[in-house]
């Protein structure tokens, strides 16, 4: 059994609190690993609105724990509506780079309540492993 | 790698490992409840209470979780499943979460997860650390 263990390597971004919201971590980060995982934060919006939205917040987060959008290794996608696979498609090519391109698979899903479309989860690597700040919170 | 077996492993599912140790990471995968006559509410604890004891057995702790992919069948459930949720994470320590609806198998299981874990060093008596010997 484990008697005693390290200092928490595990760093935290985006907490999410309150009442009826479980409490999780949208961004984790350790050693030279980066995974963020969020939907908007505006629900309302169509599939552009939202997309743009999630992927504006991925990319503060991956900043904020040392890493930018030329270093995603693997993308998951989950989209409420498979119609709306083009509309996503339009905004994540005018994101990512050719020569940067993830891995990604979409599927269909529903989620955590009705109006969302879209929830990304994203792995990357961190350059800058000094970007530290351990859980701190977004807002 | 390292493979950790279920610890009952019925013969339908013999090609599958409850755990997978790689390196620092630990991967634990299609995580059900053991009884599946029970409501979603249960079948959710169960998960949690083995999800805990798989990480303590791979050298790793519930404040060391990475991530963690919930599949649900009915999303109705969803408050249900995040009471249990909110009761098991470490409130300064919550990992990442993903929540879908999804079918699975078979049909009396109405959740499902999925976890990556970071492996914990041990700190020695010399007061450098040492991977965690299973």
């Amino acid at each position: 059994m484990i008697s005693s263990f390290d200092n928490d390597e595990i760093f935290r971004a985006g907490l999410i609190a309150g009442t009826d919201a479980p409490r999780i971590a949208l961004s984790t980060f350790w050693a030279d690993r980066i995974q963020v995982c969020t939907t908007a934060r505006d629900t309302t919006g169509d599939i552009t609105a939202q997309t743009t939205q999630v992927l504006n917040d991925l990319e503060g987060f991956l900043s904020q724990g040392g890493s930018d959008i030329s270093q995603i290794i693997s993308a998951r996608v989950w989209i409420k509506e498979m119609t709306d696979v083009p509309l996503f498609r339009e905004v994540w090519n005018t994101w990512i780079t050719a020569e940067n391109a993830p891995g990604v698979a979409i599927r269909q899903a529903d989620m955590a309540r009705e109006t969302i479309r879209i929830e990304i989860r994203l792995d990357a690597l961190r350059k800058d492993m000094k970007k530290a700040s351990p859980n701190e919170n977004q807002d | 790698m390292v493979r950790i077996p279920l610890d009952k492993q019925p013969q339908e599912e013999i090609h599958r490992s409850a755990a997978v140790i790689c390196g620092d990471l630990i991967y634990i995968d299609g995580v059900q409840a053991r009884d599946l006559n029970q409501e979603t509410g249960e079948q959710t604890a169960d998960i949690l209470q083995q999800l805990k004891a798989l990480l303590q057995r791979c050298g790793s702790r519930i404040e060391s979780l990475i991530r963690v992919e919930v599949t649900l069948r009915h999303m109705s459930d969803f408050a249900v499943m995040n009471s249990h949720w909110n009761n098991f994470v470490d409130y300064e320590r919550p990992p990442g979460r993903a929540c879908l609806s999804g079918n699975l198998f078979p049909e009396e299981a109405n959740i499902q997860m999925s976890a990556v874990a970071l492996r914990m060093k041990q700190a020695g008596k010399d007061g450098h650390h040492h991977d965690f010997q299973l």
